[in-house]
């Protein structure tokens, strides 16, 4: 009986007096190849909260240029398909371009299969921002640093389902003109 | 009224006379959002499958703007994986609703220590949010 309680007393500081995890340690290093659109490593997740609140860093790899019919359209960092959605129908994303020499930040939607894109504001290269996208009854709350709130239309879909998270992803129609790195670390 | 005393009887002994169980245990798990408190109730096998189901809530937390509370609730399947007498390894799987709205599924590995026959402690590691997590428990074989 002794030697079992022992046993659970080191059981019980092995894994419970670990200390916390760096911050490093939780960051998520994506990069899109040249050439592609989907970043890697790829994970399956599911949103657990009403709130999707995460910090991200770009690097100098944000930038690029294209041809102007192509330079507007937004890349997305992360999100998430609303209930039981698939994405084209509804959900909730921030997206990104580099647009007039700097890095645009805008909130990026489909409601009932409408795309809806409002601007945010401007991230800065190697620094990281926080972001946050706040589901509510009928609407998407975004939020980037001390930007002001920006809400959007949310589709008619359910409360209870899956709501599948959405990774970072270049285009837009055209792929990645170089490796394109994003540092993200979720906080919620 | 009768019927329902007589059929639970009848379950209660069925367990004692087959050797299975209802467990019943309480549960801590350090999540990547914060500390989960709950329990859970459950049926056992002979060997040690195990299906049953759990809640598990943080304490309130106060933010900027109101006061929340992360929760996850649903049923869970365990499945033996290495026994001996007073210790055994499990593979675990819950899945439910977190937040009342949010369908999660969460693997995970249990080691359990028995203490006396019906008492012991477990800890396990599992995957939550896309994070690892750990996770202590206390449980009672009831039956």
């Amino acid at each position: 009986m002794l030697r079992i309680l022992i046993y659970a007393l080191l059981m019980h500081l092995l894994l419970t007096s670990c200390e916390p995890l760096p911050e490093d340690a939780q960051v998520r290093h994506f990069v899109v190849r040249k050439g592609e659109h989907y970043s890697k490593p790829r994970y399956v997740e599911t949103l657990q909260a009403r709130k999707l609140v995460f910090e991200a860093t770009f690097d100098e790899t944000a930038i690029y240029a294209f041809d102007d019919y192509y330079q507007d359209s937004n890349n997305k960092l992360l999100g998430f398909s609303d209930c039981n959605s698939e994405h084209h129908e509804n959900s909730a994303r921030f997206g990104w371009m580099w647009l007039n020499d700097r890095l645009e930040i805008h909130a990026y939607c489909y409601a009932n299969g409408v795309r809806n894109t409002q601007f945010i504001g401007i991230a800065t290269l190697n620094e990281p921002g926080r972001y946050e996208i706040e589901i509510k009854d009928s609407e998407y709350v975004f939020r980037f640093n001390d930007n002001p709130p920006v809400a959007m239309k949310r589709g008619d879909t359910c409360d209870r389902g899956v709501y599948y998270m959405l990774w970072p992803y270049f285009g837009g129609s055209m792929p990645a003109p170089h490796d394109v790195h994003v540092a993200i670390r979720v906080l919620h | 009224m009768k019927a329902i005393v007589i059929a639970t009887n009848f379950f209660l002994f069925s367990l004692v006379a087959s050797g299975q169980n209802m467990v019943v245990q309480t549960q801590s798990e350090w999540t990547v959002a914060g500390i989960q408190h709950g329990f859970s109730v459950g049926y056992e096998t002979r060997s040690s499958w195990g299906l049953g189901v759990y809640y598990q809530a943080e304490l309130e937390k106060e933010n900027e703007e109101n006061i929340t509370r992360d929760d996850f609730r649903g049923v869970y399947l365990q499945a033996p994986v290495v026994k001996a007498d007073k210790l055994a390894f499990f593979a675990l799987l819950r899945a439910g609703l977190a937040n009342n709205n949010f369908v999660a599924i969460a693997p995970g590995l249990e080691t359990r220590v028995h203490i006396s026959r019906r008492l012991g402690t477990a800890f396990g590691m599992g995957l939550r949010m896309g994070c690892a997590s750990v996770s202590g428990r206390l449980f009672v074989k009831m039956f």
